[in-house]
């Protein structure tokens, strides 16, 4: 890993893992490496992400009834255990999607540069 | 819930495991060895056993939380309804009271071994009276005499009477005291030793009639102030007097009877001078010789039996013996009853519970309208 990729990669903010996750899921049931992956590859690799700490936020969705888990087969043709949005969780996913957009926009806007305000 | 998440849980190490297999084989795909390959995986995932218990946690703060909320909530309920709670737990300490009460009993005659040494070699031998098959028949010093002489199975067998009440003076009063009756020898074959003094086994104290008294502890003290010098002293007891041999040790208690304040120390006549009509009015108690079980010694001692049944036909005609475990031959009678008062007393709490149930079930339907709050304003049913 050169310097410079380091610097760019950020680490989550708390909380926004579960909603990546949810928004993951949107495309349909994924194990948990599969949802790690996905997350890295969508962001361009920015997002940093301790892929054990998927697990918790995992268990903690499945507590909320966010998503449902299942057993399914991976690639390896192994046991796998394959996490599904429940209804709930796709509103939760649209009502997390609007205020993290209005949250992002109003960072945006304050850290907008100073000259376009002059 | 709770067992979906067990096998969750259970499930997890798995899980991780194929997680990083998952990233080792993309990672070698793209040229790296297997232990790079591992290494990168693991730097990745971050530390397992950490992920672990963080998953871990999830659930068992939930559970823990509710558990603390739920016990509050009831503890509230239960103050602010006095009555209620007295009632409930009144009746559940009762049926508990009586439960621990039978356990008691059942433990200490039934399941707790009794405290000598060679258990499983000790036995009580006892006369079987036709006219009541299933108690065991006290027997007399002569029976005891007779076996001893006459069977081959046994190491010792001594008598031993139960404790009895009877008038004791000496010491320069007078008063109320129990008694128990045995012989010298029986305190070594169940592995005695006195507190205090010694309970010399010879042929004056096997043949003479009363040869003296061993005092328990508890007596000792009441009414000697524990003074050592009362050794040797000559004590009445019933119409009987002689020297103080010995003290036993603190919370000696035979047989689990109730301890004996005093134990007479009588000796055992021997065979040939036993008199016909001796009153039977003691327990025979015999230690099997090694490798003898008790079936080999019940099978000896009705040949003894049927041989005395010849020799002395008043004695012993009809009369059957028996061999058995000592634990049993002492309480084995007392187990059908205490078994039938344990299922009873079982019953007892059953109900007791029953009621409690219904007591709870009538608060619920008085809660209603809390209920009704709840509800409305979005909780949960629970507290």
């Amino acid at each position: 890993m050169s310097t410079r990729e380091e610097r760019e990669r950020i680490e989550l903010l708390q909380g926004t893992l579960d909603l990546l996750i949810l928004r993951t899921l949107v495309l349909g049931p994924a194990h948990g490496h599969a949802i790690a992956k996905a997350i890295e590859f969508r962001s361009d690799d920015v997002l940093q992400v301790e892929q054990g700490s998927l697990y918790p936020a995992l268990h903690r969705l499945i507590k909320r009834r966010l998503i449902s888990v299942e057993d399914g087969t991976s690639e390896n043709n192994r046991r796998a255990k394959f996490y599904r949005l429940t209804a709930n969780g796709r509103k939760q996913l649209a009502h997390e999607t609007s205020k993290w957009q209005k949250f992002a926009g109003a960072i945006a806007r304050i850290l907008r540069p100073t000259e376009e305000r002059e | 819930m709770k067992r979906r998440v067990k096998r969750l849980l259970n499930d997890l190490d798995g899980e991780i495991r194929e997680h990083i297999e998952l990233a080792m084989q993309e990672s070698m795909a793209r040229g790296m060895t297997r232990e790079e390959a591992r290494h990168a995986a693991m730097l990745k995932f971050g530390n397992v056993t950490r992920v672990k218990e963080d998953v871990r946690e999830v659930w068992t703060a939930v559970w823990l939380e509710q558990l603390v909320q739920d016990v509050r909530f009831a503890l509230r309920g239960l103050r602010g309804t006095p009555g209620f709670t007295l009632v409930a737990m009144l009746t559940l300490a009762i049926g508990i009271g009586a439960n621990t009460t039978i356990f008691n009993a059942i433990n200490a005659l039934l399941l707790r071994p009794l405290p000598y040494p060679d258990q499983d070699r000790l036995v009580r031998v006892s006369l079987r009276d036709p006219k009541y098959p299933q108690y065991g028949a006290p027997v007399s010093w002569t029976d005891v005499a007779h076996w001893k002489a006459d069977s081959n199975v046994f190491e010792q067998i001594e008598g031993v009477s139960a404790p009895d009440i009877v008038a004791m003076s000496g010491g320069g009063f007078g008063e109320r005291a129990s008694v128990q009756h045995s012989n010298a020898r029986l305190f070594p074959l169940l592995g005695l030793k006195p507190f205090l003094g010694s309970i010399p086994a010879d042929d004056k104290t096997e043949t003479a009639g009363l040869s003296g008294v061993a005092l328990s502890y508890e007596f000792w003290q009441r009414r000697f102030g524990g003074n050592p010098k009362i050794l040797g002293q000559t004590i009445f007891v019933d119409t009987y007097s002689g020297p103080i041999m010995a003290v036993m040790n603190p919370g000696f208690d035979l047989f689990a009877t109730g301890p004996a304040d005093i134990f007479e120390i009588d000796g055992v006549p021997s065979a040939a001078d036993s008199g016909i009509g001796d009153p039977r009015w003691i327990l025979a108690i015999a230690k099997l010789k090694r490798g003898v079980s008790v079936q080999q010694a019940q099978a000896e001692m009705e040949v003894v039996e049927q041989h005395l049944a010849q020799q002395f036909p008043e004695e012993y005609k009809g009369m059957g013996v028996r061999v058995e475990p000592l634990k049993q031959g002492l309480f084995g009678w007392s187990a059908y009853i205490l078994y039938l008062l344990l299922a009873a007393v079982g019953f007892v709490l059953l109900i007791a519970c029953v009621n409690v149930a219904n007591l709870l079930l009538v608060r619920a339907d008085s809660r209603r309208k809390e209920m009704g709050v709840r509800v409305a304003l979005g909780g949960g049913g629970r507290g």
